[in-house]
């Protein structure tokens, strides 16, 4: 059983792969385009 | 967005956005799509199209009228795609988005970042060629990575090891 949950939790914690890319520096009017 | 930025093969449900403090907190843009693909470029170059790694161009969003409301400064908000994109990890990922107008001439500012090259490209009125910009926007590839079922079958084994 415990295995059983220490690989669920690698999956739970795999599974959610939300990739923040850049930081608020400037800002642009364009639908969210650079320039 | 570069591959080494991303970092991880993903399939992308969401595009999330930062406002800034300035412009409005509502807009519509009219015939507004996105497209999503891949390029072996680093910079891109002025041909939009030809950015592309052949046949890769796919349409992820499409509205007749893509309308904005009610969104908080400094706050994300969220494009949640028609046509989720799996990204595989390799290559650079292009975000292609297009709009014929914004028929009530309001301006939605989103946040930014200066990458010293031309990682952007802005044309209007649209056409095939672009301008190069530096800036691109701050955001969010929202989505679950690229784990099949089989991967529980494999983890489970290498623990009962």
């Amino acid at each position: 059983m415990n295995r059983f949950l220490k690989a669920l939790l690698l999956l739970s914690a795999a599974a959610f792969a939300d990739v923040e890319i850049g930081f608020d520096q400037g800002a642009s009017s364009t639908p969210f385009c650079g320039g | 967005m570069l591959d080494s930025e991303i970092g991880t093969a993903i399939t992308i449900n969401d595009l999330l956005w930062k406002r800034a403090p300035m412009g409005m907190d509502h807009s519509s843009y009219t015939n507004f799509k996105i497209y999503m693909g891949y390029t072996t470029r680093d910079i891109l170059e002025p041909d939009f199209d030809s950015n592309y790694v052949p046949g890769s161009k796919t349409l992820v969003f499409s509205r007749s009228t893509y309308t904005l409301s009610g969104l908080a400064s400094g706050a994300w908000f969220t494009t949640a795609l028609d046509t989720p994109f799996f990204y595989n990890g390799s290559g650079n990922l292009l975000i292609d988005i297009e709009w014929t107008s914004s028929p009530d001439g309001l301006s939605v500012y989103v946040f930014n970042w200066n990458t010293d090259v031309g990682r952007s490209m802005f044309s209007s009125p649209a056409g095939s060629t672009g301008d190069p910009e530096n800036f691109v926007p701050h955001m969010i590839l929202g989505g679950t990575n690229d784990l099949e079922s089989k991967t529980f079958a494999r983890i489970k084994i290498m623990f009962a090891k």
